[in-house]
């Protein structure tokens, strides 16, 4: 992962902020289907595979809200 | 939310709410003082370990503060619907919103959740994904605004509107019943459920200082079907006659309920306490007491031995 050559400016300033504690990271699943996260600590976003939504993760908050999740693309 | 489900409360205007009431919580957290003081006491007759924790509408982190004295408490987890109220909290916080809980299934030891479940449109369902995030025998542990809360301001809203604009609408939010709440507990599962209320009677100088209180605490109006234009001040000044005509003490001061609900329940587990089968007494109770046993005609469990 630390391969990369190119960062993007967002994930730049993810990295600055607070990693994600692996307590919380246990507790966490999705709030639509209670199932397992992914946790993507470049974007700093938590995948729910299923819902098809990346929680955001703000100064080490995940803010697990339907409302303010990205929507994933279809692959 | 499912379909069909009806909206008491717009959540998302419940989120700004709170987010504006982070800064200006602090002069108006007297509720939440004692009905988490009140938490803790009930909390510290519990002799057992919380290893995982999560106080759940934190708040500004008062609640929050009280359980991590307690040594029994390991890791504590703050969730709120406002990110500016999570922020205060120390330790792990996320933002969740009680109704489509983030929590693993049977991952927590204790669910301490103090005046924020009153805000939620589906508390049977709330409830019921509560139980699932707490282990066996875990601990839920909460208070709500009851019923009889803001009664009086509710009636001098009702009356001033009535007299003003001709209709009413819905100012004050529909709070639950201690025996309400107690039904619900069993019905999402929890054994051993217990519920009881704590009036709490406040005085101010006028209306308008109540008001002031609840905006502060981020309670204001968040009712779905609330009408959408602000308060007329004709319609505010002649609430507030009403209110002091109605309810005030011989000082001149108005009177302001506040019914704080506290219930307990606990995930079963074959460890809690169980009332026996009927007819597996071991001992006669007329023995016991010394008297002479008089047949009803019926005997408890199977007939004849």
């Amino acid at each position: 992962m630390s391969e990369k050559t190119e960062v993007s400016a967002d994930a730049r300033k993810a990295q600055k902020k607070a990693k994600l504690d692996p307590k919380l990271l246990e507790i966490l699943v999705c709030p639509i289907t209670k199932g397992a996260l992914e946790y993507d600590s470049d974007a700093q976003e938590l995948i729910s595979r299923e819902a098809g939504l990346a929680y955001p993760i703000r100064d080490g908050i995940p803010i697990m809200l339907p409302d303010e999740a990205r929507k994933l693309e279809d692959s | 939310m499912p379909a069909g489900q009806q909206v008491i409360f717009d959540r998302r205007l419940l989120a700004k709410r709170r987010d504006r009431s982070a800064s200006a919580i602090g002069s108006a957290d007297f509720l939440l003082r004692r009905a988490a003081e009140d938490m803790v006491t009930r909390l510290q007759s519990v002799l057992r370990d919380f290893p995982d924790a999560l106080d759940l509408g934190c708040h500004h982190g008062l609640l929050n503060q009280m359980l991590l004295n307690d040594p029994r408490i390991g890791t504590l987890f703050s969730a709120d619907l406002s990110l500016a109220f999570a922020a205060h909290c120390p330790g792990l916080k996320v933002v969740c919103d009680e109704e489509f809980l983030p929590f693993t299934a049977s991952s927590l030891d204790l669910v301490a959740s103090c005046l924020t479940l009153h805000h939620v449109n589906d508390l049977p369902g709330t409830l019921v994904q509560i139980r699932r995030a707490l282990k066996p025998d875990g601990l839920f542990l909460a208070a709500v605004l009851g019923g009889q809360t803001l009664h009086e301001l509710r009636a001098a809203l009702a009356q001033a509107e009535e007299e003003v604009d001709g209709g009413v609408s819905p100012r004050v939010a529909p709070f639950a019943d201690v025996r309400d709440l107690g039904a619900l507990l069993q019905r999402a599962g929890f054994a051993l459920p217990v519920t009881d209320a704590d009036h709490v009677n406040v005085t101010y100088p006028t209306m308008f200082e109540l008001m002031r209180d609840i905006r502060a605490m981020g309670a204001s109006n968040t009712l779905a079907e609330r009408r959408r234009t602000p308060l007329k001040r004709a319609l505010l000044l002649r609430a507030a006659e009403i209110y002091a005509e109605n309810f005030s003490n011989p000082n001149g001061q108005v009177r302001a309920t506040f019914e704080i609900i506290h219930m307990t329940g606990w995930v079963p587990d074959p460890s809690q306490p169980k009332p026996l089968k009927p007819g597996s007494a071991k001992a006669r109770l007329a023995d016991a007491l010394g008297t002479e046993e008089v047949s009803t005609g019926e005997k408890a469990g199977k007939s004849g031995d």
